[in-house]
């Protein structure tokens, strides 16, 4: 029942995000060509890198750019599913439209976090895919981690994102939440990195504290053939299964001290 | 005109007080986002440089001070201006402009200097901390003051670029996503995430035709030795490109004016 009603709600926000995207053309063939080029610039960026060295600590090019290319994929994922309403959530404390999500039937996370999906970028999905089944042909990958591979994605996008709706309650108590926005990308620039490059204090904050090094850095080893699928699945299931409790906690805490801007 | 010198002052000291009114904002929006990426670029460096003493002809040493004086350029050339601008547009407000006896444009480039007079302070800050810390090398005043100079410049060019971004407003919905690409851009090709002559050479010699490495590398390597010849051939090559984008900028105006409905009056 409950399922079937959010799978209705979720249809519904679908369809009036698609007919907001297409209201507006130009931007949305803007968004696709933002898109792309931020994969590309990626690309390339390690790319040219990897001209000057053979290996960046342990991970040989190919490793690298597979990593890349999983990062773009969960990127992807964030952009299309979720991105947008982070921002929506800023402009909505601002002007006190909060106070009609809060005061909805449906759980507030859902209302909040997944009612925009941007059409625009969820175009590109051939793109972010294939580049990073690109990469991954280089690394001869058996065929379960090839069907492994989708799953694991998605559990790192579900750790982005929920560490993101964990940092956003901070929304609540300043005035201006677009900073916090600001410090949700730094967030995502970090986990764009393998874990390995950051100093020992940084490492313990973004994968036990901010959990962000744990989406992409967290994979890799099933990916490189250290260590199996069912470990690395698990790890990212806990985490995640520890965030979402968090999360419900931290945010109903923090709904009592919100101060409505329109009452 | 002393009276409109006097209009510039107030609405200067008025955008600086607005600017910083939300300060963990401000921080969180423009201090933090450099820094962070900074502390990555730092990490990802040293990383690269445990196991070995060059890369290109760049040392340690030379890598780090770069990295840190793309920091300060960031810091202080790049802005936000254009979102005023467009939400301006986009919610009817220069309407108001339109009848005060300072204009839209005026006003714009008033709250850009209070910005920039803002970030100056903090990358002299920055500086001061990183000398004091012993964090860059081959510090010397022709530097500092050279390359300073040159990034004032280069903040005016990315103010027209965002000014003239803004601008498309009066036509389209939302212009972020056109700021956007241009960041993704000329963050790659500018230098931003590494030197450029680690680019391949075929790419370096097309850069030199565009402003992009005049934005984020040549600042950088004045900062670290100043020469006069790439100071003045920055300049010549902003002046090159910022001359059509005036051109532009007045062409856009004029015309998106004329299409203006006045939205909220």
């Amino acid at each position: 029942m409950n399922v079937k009603k959010y799978r209705d709600i979720y249809l519904q926000y679908f369809k009036t995000s698609f007919a907001e995207a297409t209201s507006f053309r130009v931007s949305f063939i803007l968004t696709m060509v933002m898109d792309i080029f931020f994969y590309f610039s990626s690309i390339f960026a390690f790319k040219f890198l990897y001209q000057h060295v053979s290996h960046i600590g342990t991970w040989n090019e190919s490793q690298f750019m597979f990593f890349v290319g999983y990062m773009i994929v969960v990127d992807h994922l964030h952009m299309t599913f979720v991105s947008q309403s982070f921002w929506e959530l800023s402009f909505q404390i601002k002007t006190g439209q909060l106070d009609y999500t809060i005061t909805k039937p449906v759980d507030f996370i859902f209302a909040t976090f997944f009612r925009h999906i941007r059409i625009s970028s969820l175009c590109n999905t051939p793109v972010a895919w294939g580049i990073l089944f690109y990469f991954a042909s280089f690394l001869n990958f058996s065929w379960i981690q090839y069907i492994m591979l989708p799953f694991i994605v998605f559990s790192s996008f579900l750790i982005i994102t929920q560490t993101e709706i964990l940092l956003s309650v901070l929304m609540l108590f300043l005035k201006e939440g677009d900073g916090i926005n600001f410090l949700r990308m730094q967030m995502q620039q970090v986990s764009r990195y393998p874990d390995f490059v950051f100093p020992y204090a940084m490492r313990v904050i973004f994968t036990f504290i901010f959990p962000v090094l744990a989406s992409g850095s967290f994979a890799m080893p099933y990916f490189f053939n250290q260590s199996d699928a069912l470990f690395i699945l698990g790890k990212m299931v806990v985490i995640n299964i520890i965030l979402y409790f968090v999360i419900y906690r931290v945010w109903n805490w923090a709904l009592k001290y919100y101060e409505s801007a329109s009452s | 005109m002393p009276s409109n010198i006097q209009k510039w002052i107030d609405t200067i000291k008025i955008c600086m007080i607005k600017h910083t009114a939300y300060r963990a904002n401000f921080i969180l929006q423009i201090i933090a986002p450099i820094a962070v990426f900074y502390l990555v670029k730092y990490s990802l460096w040293s990383t690269l440089y445990q196991e070995r003493e060059l890369i290109g002809s760049w040392t340690r040493q030379s890598m780090m001070d770069y990295h840190f004086f793309t920091f300060v350029v960031t810091l202080l050339a790049t802005g936000h201006q254009a979102f005023d601008l467009s939400h301006d547009i986009r919610l009817g407000k220069i309407s108001t402009y339109l009848i005060y006896p300072f204009n839209f444009w005026e006003f714009h480039t008033a709250s850009f200097i209070a910005y920039l007079i803002i970030r100056f302070f903090i990358v002299l800050f920055a500086i001061l901390i990183a000398v004091q810390l012993g964090w860059i090398a081959n510090v010397t005043m022709l530097n500092f003051t050279g390359a300073l100079i040159y990034c004032v410049i280069i903040s005016f060019f990315w103010f027209l670029l965002q000014f003239t971004t803004g601008l498309i407003t009066f036509w389209m919905e939302e212009t972020w996503i056109l700021r956007v690409i241009i960041t993704v851009i000329s963050s790659f090709l500018s230098g931003y995430y590494y030197p450029l002559d680690l680019y391949p050479e075929i790419m370096q010699t097309i850069l030199k035709f565009t402003p992009f490495p005049y934005l984020s590398y040549y600042p950088s390597k004045l900062f670290m030795h100043f020469s006069l010849e790439i100071f003045t051939q920055g300049l010549m090559v902003l002046a090159l490109w910022a001359l059509p984008l005036i051109l532009i900028n007045r062409s856009l105006w004029k015309r998106g004016l004329k299409q203006y409905s006045g939205a909220g009056i």
